[in-house]
């Protein structure tokens, strides 16, 4: 299934190292339509106004973490489609199965290159 | 040789007979040092993606990369990059070690007894190690991750 490139994503972290990492790997993969947040906060006020295709988040974030994002994503009719992957430091087990019940749609862990990223949002997508 | 030096200097500062207040000056000081860690890494890693982002947006650049092998190189080097993310998290943990610490001994309460203060910092300490990277061993690797996915 071809990537529809025109697709609005939004990259949530609070490092901006990493949201600029992100946005260039996007970038080269030909995704064109990249917006940034730097907590769950800000990431859920920009979902509210605008509607996005993918949300790529990391999960240790405050005020509100990834994992509250995902969670309040997932209990609000209007944003509830939206498909999700967290991308993160948080690999312990239970984290992880928390985040697939709370309905992320695929986890990343870092450090992670571009071909992972890649195929992961052609997992989601595709799904 | 620096480091080397750097811990021997640290460790006079504590002589066993060294007060409550030299302890707390050596955390203090440590404190420092690695809040300019974070901050100085945090400047070199922005400059070398800024020079990256600055290559990659060169239409000159794109013209003579014309098969894109030059700028999977750099994709690359923004991979490499990502390492600030996770050392940056470390060191706040560590940041937060020493803070608590400091606090503890400024306080000059070493003993069993904590104030409620005190253990609130703990626990806040506690929940922060339950997240973000974790030692080799104690960690999932993406591998076990997708095979819950699949």
């Amino acid at each position: 299934m071809a990537l529809d490139l025109k697709m609005p994503i939004l990259v949530v972290d609070d490092y901006q190292t990493m949201v600029r990492i992100i946005r260039n790997l996007l970038k080269q993969l030909g995704f064109e339509d990249v917006d940034d947040a730097n907590d769950g906060t800000a990431a859920l006020a920009k979902m509210r106004e605008r509607k996005y295709g993918l949300v790529i988040s990391d999960w240790n974030m405050e005020p509100m973490t990834g994992y509250e994002l995902l969670r309040n994503v997932r209990s609000d009719d209007g944003l509830k489609s939206t498909l999700f992957i967290m991308v993160t430091a948080e690999s312990k087990t239970e984290n992880v199965i928390a985040a697939k019940k709370a309905g992320v749609n695929n986890y990343i862990v870092k450090p992670f290159n571009a071909q992972t990223l890649k195929a992961k949002i052609e997992a989601v997508c595709g799904s | 040789v620096i480091v080397s030096q750097k811990k021997s200097s640290a460790k006079s500062s504590v002589e066993p007979n060294a007060g409550l207040s030299s302890l707390v000056g050596v955390i203090e000081a440590a404190q420092c040092d690695v809040e300019h860690l974070v901050q100085e890494t945090a400047q070199a890693v922005s400059a070398i993606i800024g020079a990256v982002e600055t290559i990659l947006a060169d239409e000159n650049f794109l013209q003579v990369d014309s098969d894109g092998a030059l700028s999977d190189r750099l994709i690359g080097i923004l991979q490499a990059c990502s390492f600030q993310d996770l050392t940056g998290q470390r060191l706040v943990r560590v940041v937060e070690a020493l803070q608590d610490s400091h606090a503890r001994f400024s306080e000059g309460s070493v003993s069993a007894r904590l104030s409620k203060a005190q253990k609130l910092r703990a626990k806040r300490r506690s929940d922060r190690l339950a997240h973000g990277p974790q030692l080799d061993d104690s960690g999932v690797d993406q591998s076990s991750i997708d095979s819950l996915f699949d």
